[in-house]
């Protein structure tokens, strides 16, 4: 009691860390049961107190955003998506606003000469289309534009696809591709050069919050993603999803699973045209790896054939980002991440053209369409000629030689190649030209 | 292990203190050395068995010094003395400067001798000074040697300032060493200066180094303008509050042991000059230049040439000591002329005279001096700072202004003598009891939520 009078800082806060700690250790002995985003892994670097202080937070978190938590310990298996009704009705376009009569004659003739081209384009995109489900030139195009994945690229194309096929920047800047994830996919947006990706990626976002979090900007005010899906219905015909580093110290594999069945299965019901691409978690540095017990190597490849599971389960395609980000020793090369984690502009090609090498497209006239609509697609006869680079290609020199076989070898030693020559330098050059930023 | 991480904060420092403050008094040295060498070795156990031989070596050559009369065998003492410091220097050069010489070599003669790859052993910059300092102060007679192995052991090894300062001179805990009384006042007032430096370091430095690694992530040659000068503007911060912050809570630890660290920090941004910064920027490292370099070599007694000639040797050896790069010893030269000028003429006709300007100026400076300091090779530098100068629109900064504004706003104040002139007054006042509570549980929360916890000085 002298003690407490004398010293009453440290004695405060010696009582609270004492409070925290017997807390901590009911969360251990799971007497208590914890938060959701909590890890009961018995890390060394989790003190007790800290377990007890991040579950304290998450739960002032979850209070101060009016959220129940959603339980993922159950054994899930893939099953239909249960839409929100709340959501639905808050989205569903209730009252179709006529707004003809107050248009000006230009801007109606604007709006018909818009339709007109539409109508033009798709028009083109079926005859198009319809040539080459019956020409010969179909099952050419197709193979000239299909990738053949390399030995060490364990990507899937999903069972309803039957491969992946190279594309280009109009792919993904054409308004209907969104990126979901934490930091790393938010830098791959920041810093792909590709314009006009929708980005629902953000720091620290985990794949157990899409249904919880709201931080996505709209006219409706602060979103989930779940509400997002919702107010975009229809909208987006390619989805990249990528979580994982954040869950790493999640305990039970089983709840990463579970979460990411029902993401997908929500993108599924919201967005059914859709093509939902599983991106790996990227690897890190040999140093991070090292150094740390939750964000190593070994735990993150356990978790990506997870997700190779996952996406087959859910029929969508698996995209292995390894075998391009990492080297021969499953490493993220030192130079790739200042801080081991988050991939440089500099090195972003890399996957960017990884992506645009493994692209599923859902039938013939789709490929066909985007290849001719795509300037800077080459033609069949210059593929066969070899490698030569699209003219109008701002961002990679590199897309048409992942799909021809000396990529294939090259990629062994990749590392080296890319320290050593000037490759990466001229990439860079040509970021700036294209606007990266 | 550093004090802002869980593992010291939960686990080291509570079993510590308890079986420190159980023990009787003449087991406390004992039970701090034996502490602070798990602490050193928690992280790299290979390097304890230097630190050891350090402390053997200048325990064993400060009591043949002091076996010599000072006036019959001065020559001895002095032969002595050199090979002390031949064996410090030695040890810090080999381990701290091989890679640099060689490879300066390598450039210059277009050789392929290999480079070694050893690693820093942690805080030798630190250790290696200190014993330096106390071997020296032996040899001059300003203190008496310490016959104890464990007294002087304690005082090289004690784990406040091991890893990164202050650089404590032997005379100031000399006392302390031999007969300390535990105080419930110190140790209150040290365990919130020690609260004081974790939010420091935790809530300022770490966050403001995001900004930092955003920089660097994009590479210096993308960055537009004012991105370029808001990196700079959160680097400078950074490193004072990771290094001030380090230091206030090694004189909190320090306090809360029952010793009495020097001050290192005196709000250096808040200076009027260059000259004025340095002495408030890690005073107890200028301070071993100046007694332990700049006098010895003459200081300003010997004409002005030999004073600019000294002033040159010790800014170089400043910038050496920072690290083993070239862009550090451009950062000691750089220091250098810019003093030379002030003290010629810029700080009379023009510093004293303006207030503003002189703030102005002095963080300028400061910040092109951080650059250097910063930038992995002398051509980065160089680009980062034609990236300030250069008109380089984009809106790559925005992202990061929305979310640390606060931190810099709360960071500048921070960096002024007011809140700690404001606590200094109140310091029995609920509200400072509070406001020190919520350091503490924000730093707590702040350091669950993110793995990643560079300490900037900690390789040196």
């Amino acid at each position: 009691m002298d003690f407490f009078r004398k010293c009453p800082f440290l004695s405060t806060i010696v009582l609270i860390v004492t409070a925290l700690f017997i807390y901590g250790m009911l969360l251990a002995s799971k007497t208590v049961k914890a938060s959701n985003s909590v890890n009961l892994d018995n890390d060394p670097e989790t003190v007790g107190v800290a377990t007890a202080v991040q579950d304290i937070k998450v739960r002032l978190q979850n209070w101060r955003d009016g959220i129940n938590e959603r339980d993922y310990t159950v054994d899930y298996m893939p099953t239909e998506y249960v839409p929100d009704e709340e959501i639905i009705n808050a989205f569903s376009p209730t009252e179709v606003q006529d707004d003809d009569g107050e248009l000006t004659d230009e801007e109606k003739a604007d709006r018909v000469l818009k339709d007109e081209e539409d109508a033009a384009a798709a028009a083109r995109r079926a005859e198009r289309s319809e040539k080459m489900k019956n020409g010969e030139t179909d099952e050419f195009i197709r193979d000239a534009f299909k990738t053949k994945l390399d030995e060490n690229d364990s990507s899937t194309p999903g069972d309803t696809y039957d491969g992946f096929y190279s594309v280009g920047d109009s792919y993904f800047t054409s308004g209907d591709t969104v990126i979901i994830g934490d930091s790393r996919e938010q830098g791959f947006g920041m810093y792909s050069g590709l314009e006009g990706i929708v980005s629902y990626a953000q720091k620290s976002y985990g794949v157990h919050q899409v249904f919880t979090k709201k931080w996505i900007d709209s006219e409706f005010g602060k979103l989930t993603l779940e509400e997002a899906m919702a107010a975009n219905k229809g909208k987006f015909k390619k989805v990249y999803i990528k979580f994982g580093l954040n869950e790493m110290g999640w305990a039970d594999e089983a709840t990463f699973d579970n979460a990411y069945y029902q993401l997908i299965d929500m993108i599924k019901y919201y967005q059914p045209d859709a093509v939902i691409y599983i991106q790996s978690i990227i690897n890190v540095t040999a140093a991070k790896s090292n150094e740390s017990n939750v964000f190593n190597n070994p735990d993150i490849n356990a978790r990506n054939e997870a997700l190779k599971v996952v996406a087959e389960k859910e029929h969508v395609a698996y995209l292995d980002l390894n075998s391009v980000m990492a080297d021969s020793e499953g490493n993220l090369p030192a130079d790739f991440a200042s801080d081991g984690i988050h991939i440089k502009q500099k090195y972003m090609y890399l996957w960017v053209d990884f992506l645009k090498s493994h692209a599923v497209v859902r039938d013939s006239g789709e490929a066909a369409a985007l290849i001719d609509e795509d300037g800077s697609y080459i033609s069949p006869e210059e593929q066969d000629e070899d490698e030569e680079e699209p003219a109008e290609d701002t961002v990679s020199e590199d897309s048409v030689e992942d799909t021809s076989e000396e990529a294939v070898q090259e990629d062994e030693d990749r590392t080296g190649e890319i320290v050593d020559t000037e490759a990466p330098t001229e990439t860079q050059s040509d970021w700036e030209t294209g606007g990266g930023i | 292990m550093v004090f802002s991480s869980l593992v010291f904060l939960f686990r080291f420092m509570p079993v510590f203190f308890i079986i420190y403050y159980l023990v009787p008094a003449r087991f406390k040295n004992f039970v701090l050395f034996t502490g602070s060498m798990i602490f050193y070795a928690w992280g790299e156990p290979r390097y304890s068995v230097l630190i050891i031989c350090s402390l053997t070596v200048n325990y064993c050559m400060a009591i043949f010094i002091d076996r010599f009369d000072p006036f019959l065998r001065g020559t001895e003492r002095k032969v002595l003395l050199i090979l002390t410091m031949f064996y410090d220097i030695g040890m810090l050069f080999v381990f701290k400067y091989t890679g640099f010489v060689i490879s300066t070599i390598n450039g210059i003669a277009h050789t392929e001798i290999p480079v070694p790859e050893i690693m820093l052993p942690l805080g030798i910059s630190f250790y290696t000074f200190q014993i330096m300092s106390y071997v020296i102060d032996v040899y001059l007679q300003k203190i008496e040697v310490e016959r104890s192995y464990l007294n002087l052991g304690t005082y090289l090894v004690m784990f406040p300032q091991l890893i990164a300062g202050p650089i404590v001179k032997f005379h100031s805990v000399e006392k302390g060493l031999k007969r300390r009384r535990m105080h419930h006042i110190n140790i209150e007032n040290g365990f919130r200066t020690f609260t004081m430096g974790l939010g420091c370091k935790v809530i300022f430095a770490n966050s403001l180094g995001n900004i930092w690694t955003a920089c660097q992530e994009a590479g210096y040659e993308n960055i537009s303008t004012l991105f370029a000068w808001m990196g700079i503007a959160a680097y400078t911060l950074q490193l004072y509050f990771d290094f001030s912050g380090y230091s206030l809570m090694a004189i909190g630890l320090g306090q809360m042991l029952g010793f009495r660290f020097p001050e290192n920090f005196r709000h250096p941004y808040a200076s009027r000059s260059i000259t004025e910064f340095w002495k408030k920027w890690h005073i107890s490292l200028t301070s071993w230049f100046r007694e332990y370099l700049y006098i010895p070599l003459g200081g300003n007694r010997k004409g002005a040439v030999r004073t600019i000639l000294n002033m040159f040797i010790v800014w170089l050896i400043t910038g050496l000591w920072h690290g083993a790069a070239w862009n550090f010893v451009l950062w000691g030269i750089y220091y250098f002329v810019i003093l030379l000028i002030e003290r010629l003429f810029l700080k009379k006709l023009f510093l004293d005279r303006s207030v503003f300007f002189s703030r102005i100026y002095t963080l300028i400076i400061v910040m092109l001096g951080w650059v250097l300091f910063a930038a992995p090779s002398l051509s980065e530098a160089v680009v980062y700072i034609s990236r300030m100068f250069t008109i380089n629109p984009g809106t790559d900064f925005i992202e990061y202004y929305y979310t640390y504004w606060y931190i810099f706003v709360l960071a500048v104040i921070f960096a002024t003598p007011f809140p700690s002139r404001w606590y200094r007054k109140h310091r029995k006042n609920p509200i400072s009891f509070i406001f020190l509570l919520t350091v503490f549980f924000v730093s707590v929360g702040l350091l669950v939520d993110s793995v990643y916890n560079p300490f900037l000085y900690f390789r040196f």
